[in-house]
């Protein structure tokens, strides 16, 4: 087999004009990225230090099958907290001219801004048009529509100027200081999930992430599944795939690699018929035929291997030794 | 006796650095005298450039300190043998009548830039505190370490005037990414956003 190392590193920019979205959507991808986020409750219902009054904690008395009930409103609780933000392609500028009257240009130096704010329609659907002083009527663009949905329709969490933690220098500051939860959570309150910055700060976050191998600490939260779905669509699993074995997560590696398959349709690894449930045998198949990075991978998948068979070899010997 | 009573009474000492104002005595007749201040009339000592307030050193507040030095102050050994490990508002008592305190701190420890009065509040106590954005470490001392917000004044006991530069720097720093606190929860509506059309190919493994 030839090594794919050459070519993957020009691939990876080739196909920059593809939709992630019906992939993202997909019932498979779906259910691969839930499951590998993971529901860890006390992560996902920590103590939040969002100003709100506190109230002492509750302790009851319950039957089993009211805390059966208890456990799921819990369940259905975390899977809206968990709910993953949208992977979108990059929006593209909108150039919608409605009418062009250039009898009255002049009539004003300064632009007219018309919001509909009939009560009940959706941000993106509102209709915002701009009378510009040359006389023509256009559709506003992303950012004036979203200046003006802002300013009548204020969502909590976003401002009417963007913070300024999210420009190169303070957001390099933050993230040095590991607050990646914070810059995601910031992000997705401040912008629409296709616009170019919101794509900026996510690329910029998940590198770093991907970097310092911090996986751990955006586990159990909803930007897990967006981080490995990028990872996964820019080819960047290595790193990802050698954590999770040096914390022994096999289901999630081939999860990973199933997700890898899904999204990269046309890679060798998905030829070979490999039996679902051996983990191990799939994560071998990938880093034989389709990874960037095969040297690092197998070492990781040998001191695994190496790990697995100390143990069974010291509980072996702890049998004999109580001479069972 | 009149006039001599006049002329006994000394001009008020104004910690203020405007030049003293002067008495003048316009009539001699006691009805029609009135007191007339006026900043014109400079004693040629003060014109020579000569410093003729004796400000408290104690109470003077005219030096502004730079926020790296503060920055510096609070990791330093002066600080810690002065507050240890409390918040730097927790050994302080207000002095007022009765047994309530009123419901708002006082307007300003400082005016003119010296101290105006006998017990002032923790941070304008110690110059070397300065409310800054960058000042992460005096500013996380304000706020509530079980729901993230802005300590009231009727707790930390510190003037009106701190506690609005208390809530910009604060605000500032969390504008910067120096503070981090959990921002509200934003709920999507996929359907806004994707439209599964009927012609996508389901991916099947």
């Amino acid at each position: 087999m030839s090594s794919p190392a050459a070519t993957h590193l020009n691939n990876v920019c080739k196909d920059k004009n593809r939709d992630p979205a019906p992939v993202f959507f997909s019932e498979n991808v779906q259910t691969i990225l839930k499951k590998i986020t993971g529901t860890d409750f006390n992560k996902v219902f920590r103590q939040r230090f969002d100003e709100k009054k506190l109230s002492p904690p509750e302790y009851k008395f319950m039957t089993d099958e009211e805390l059966k009930q208890k456990m799921k409103n819990a369940e259905r609780l975390s899977s809206k907290i968990l709910q993953m933000p949208p992977v979108l392609k990059e929006r593209q500028a909108i150039s919608n001219i409605l009418s062009r009257d250039p009898a009255i240009t002049g009539f004003e130096n300064c632009k007219f801004v018309f919001t509909d704010i009939t009560y009940g329609l959706p941000d993106r659907k509102r209709l915002v048009v701009v009378r510009d002083p040359d006389g023509t009527l256009r559709q506003a663009s992303w950012e004036e529509a979203e200046r003006m949905n802002q300013i009548y329709n204020p969502r909590p969490g976003r401002k009417l100027k963007p913070p300024k933690l999210f420009q190169e220098e303070h957001l390099t500051n933050v993230l040095e200081r590991g607050e990646y939860e914070f810059v995601l959570d910031s992000a997705c309150a401040q912008f629409e999930p296709d616009d170019p910055e919101y794509l900026r700060i996510t690329s910029v976050v998940y590198e770093s992430v991907d970097k310092k191998r911090c996986y751990q600490l955006l586990h159990s939260t909803r930007h897990y599944g967006p981080l490995c779905f990028y990872l996964t669509w820019n080819k960047k699993i290595e790193n990802l795939l050698i954590s999770l074995l040096q914390q022994e997560k096999l289901e999630a590696c081939a999860d990973i690699v199933r997700l890898y398959q899904l999204i990269h349709t046309d890679c060798k690894s998905k030829m070979i018929n490999v039996d679902p449930n051996q983990h191990l045998e799939l994560l071998k198949a990938y880093v034989e035929h389709d990874s960037l990075q095969q040297q690092q991978l197998q070492l990781a998948i040998q001191a695994y291997q190496e790990i697995v068979r100390e143990r069974q070899q010291y509980n072996e010997n702890v049998k004999t030794a109580h001479g069972l | 006796m009149f006039r001599r009573l006049l002329c006994t009474f000394n001009t008020l000492s104004s910690h203020t650095a405007t030049p003293t104002p002067l008495l003048r005595i316009i009539d001699a007749n006691p009805v029609r005298c009135s007191l007339v201040t006026s900043t014109r009339l400079r004693c040629k000592a003060s014109e020579e450039g000569e410093v003729q307030e004796e400000r408290d050193p104690t109470k003077d507040r005219s030096r502004v300190i730079p926020v790296e030095t503060s920055m510096k102050y609070i990791k330093s050994e002066a600080y810690h043998t002065t507050y240890g490990s409390d918040p730097v508002w927790k050994i302080y008592r207000r002095n007022f009548k009765g047994a309530f305190p009123p419901r708002k701190t006082r307007k300003t420890c400082i005016r003119a830039k010296m101290i105006a009065t006998g017990n002032p509040c923790p941070i304008c106590r110690d110059e070397y505190l300065v409310l800054d954005y960058r000042n992460v470490d005096l500013l996380k001392q304000f706020i509530s370490e079980h729901n993230g917000a802005i300590l009231s004044y009727s707790m930390t006991n510190i003037c009106q005037r701190r506690h609005k530069e208390l809530q910009v720097a604060v605000l500032k720093a969390r504008d910067y990414g120096l503070l981090t606190y959990d921002v509200p929860f934003r709920e999507y509506e996929y359907s806004e956003y994707y439209t599964p059309s009927k012609n996508d190919n389901k991916l099947t493994t």
